[in-house]
């Protein structure tokens, strides 16, 4: 039998398990520290609101990835709209060469978000594929076209070795 | 190599303290304890309502039903007697006519002891049932509907032109002196996976309704009656007024006690139906869950062979144009090996 697992247990779980993950992914999507911080509290608002029951861990997980990119991208709307252009911080500058991390940032929406949950939480095409509700063979592209384009960034390329 | 420096960078964002603080702050504390003495207090308050509530109900009960029925007329007494065309009323009102007026009133307050009594329930019931044979089932449901007097509702089927996975679910009336025999049949048919029965005891919505008509009528007969003793014509205009207020809510109200007769009457069945390949009775028993599971097997086992035979046959005419082709080779072959 499964045991679902919602409300205030699903909330302290995610809470111990995922905020990091949650943060690292809204970092992605938004331009600033305090959005991103922003979206992290909303996401965990929502988690509490919702009366979703979840499967196991990787079930809440791939609920928060959802609502953090959904709701970074409402929180970009919105900036861009209000056009704020206050602490807007690079990540962390290295003179010598361009940023990893700002490079992955700097690559478009879909390209971004599957680089960093194959690459950095290990997730499969398929399961990307689950998560942001496209096909397998899309996510595969989209992977191969982030790499190229921070391989065009980043000299060394982006590859396992 | 940048992959490398990629999960580094990011191992590196972790979410700061002050967030953390923030997040956990948005559940509540929990709730504090409460004192032995809160606890002791409430349970106390309780036990007392709940022997004033029965004493109530107890106290209640002893001055019988028609006392329920005094109360619940007695708001509608005050609506008509207070009403502006009291004055008319009393001027109209000659000593020979008081009768009339205790007439009413007696009604009014509930005195008159034509008023039903009896239990007044509405029975609904819920049914879901699987069968193997569903066109038979469906035509045995129609026929027992028909036997019983009940009519349907409401009847919608699913994927009734497959021939497998059927399912419908209806919507039927039955009388409800008749409600679980039909049930009883029904269960026979097939084999009932739920069963719901429920009531509602609808007694004092009712017994309001009918003496509330029974009030109006009264007062409809003396408006009448004053009618044709109305001297000015602004007497009859209020009388008439009051009368087509009372005819309007008379209509109303015995409109409402035809639908709680039917009510009372037909009780509502919620059928659903659903085709299975075949029924399996569950047993909690080592040897009988072993024999249905030996009995699943030997069903997938038997099905496995039809369909590939199914599929053998099928497949027929690429196997003889195959067969043809093969034979044709063969034959070459066996020709040049002989040759040699």
């Amino acid at each position: 039998m499964t045991v679902f697992i919602k409300g205030k247990d699903a909330f302290s779980f995610a809470f111990k398990q995922f905020t990091d993950t949650v943060y690292r992914i809204a970092l992605h999507n938004t331009s600033n520290f305090s959005d991103a911080e922003d979206v992290t509290q909303e996401v965990f608002i929502r988690l509490l609101e919702t009366n979703k029951a979840f499967r196991d861990s990787e079930h809440i997980k791939a609920w928060l990835i959802r609502v953090t990119i959904n709701l970074c991208r409402d929180k970009m709307k919105k900036t861009s709209r209000e056009t704020l252009v206050d602490n807007v911080l690079p990540l962390k500058t290295n003179e010598e060469k361009p940023d990893v991390l700002e490079a992955v940032k700097a690559l478009s929406e879909n390209y971004r978000n599957t680089i960093y949950l194959h690459y950095y939480e290990g997730y499969t095409a398929k399961e990307i594929g689950k998560i942001l509700g496209a096909k397998e063979s899309t996510v595969l592209s989209w992977l191969s076209r982030g790499r190229d384009a921070l391989r065009k960034e980043l000299d060394g390329g982006f590859d396992d070795e | 190599m940048n992959k490398k420096d990629y999960i580094k960078a990011v191992d590196n964002i972790t979410a700061p303290q002050e967030l953390l603080d923030r997040i956990e702050a948005l559940v509540p504390p929990k709730k504090k304890k409460i004192p032995v003495w809160k606890t002791v207090t409430a349970v106390a308050a309780c036990f007392v309502a709940v022997v004033i509530a029965f004493s109530g109900i107890f106290g209640g009960l002893s001055n019988g039903k028609l006392g329920n029925i005094t109360a619940q007329n007695g708001s509608y007494g005050n609506v008509s007697f207070e009403s502006p065309d009291r004055g008319t009323y009393d001027k109209l009102f000659s000593a020979s006519d008081k009768t009339v007026y205790n007439q009413l009133s007696d009604t009014m307050n509930g005195t008159s002891s034509s008023v039903t009594t009896d239990r007044k329930i509405v029975k609904t019931a819920a049914l879901h049932i699987k069968t193997n044979d569903y066109e038979s089932f469906m035509t045995g449901i129609k026929q027992k509907i028909e036997q019983y007097n009940g009519y349907v509702v409401q009847s919608q089927e699913y994927n009734y032109d497959n021939k497998t996975d059927r399912n419908a679910n209806m919507k039927v009336k039955i009388p409800a002196d008749k409600l679980e025999s039909f049930i009883e049949e029904l269960s026979s048919m097939g084999t009932v996976t739920s069963k719901t029965i429920g009531s509602d005891d609808i007694t004092n919505s009712y017994i309001d309704v009918e003496s509330r008509i029974k009030a109006l009528e009264t007062e409809q007969e003396a408006l009448l009656g004053l009618m044709e003793k109305a001297e000015s014509l602004a007497d009859v205009i209020s009388l008439q007024d009051r009368l087509s207020q009372v005819r309007a809510d008379l209509e109303a109200l015995k409109a409402q006690k035809q639908s709680y007769d039917e009510m009372v009457a037909y009780s509502e069945i919620d059928i659903d139906i659903r085709e299975v390949e075949r029924v399996v009775e569950s047993d909690d028993t080592f040897f009988g869950e072993a024999k249905e599971k030996l009995m699943n097997n030997i069903y997938n086992l038997c099905d496995f062979f039809r369909t590939l035979a199914v599929n053998l046959i099928a497949a027929l005419p690429y196997i003889a144009i195959i067969g043809t082709a093969a034979a044709v080779v063969i034959v070459v072959i066996v020709r040049k090996v002989r040759k040699r």
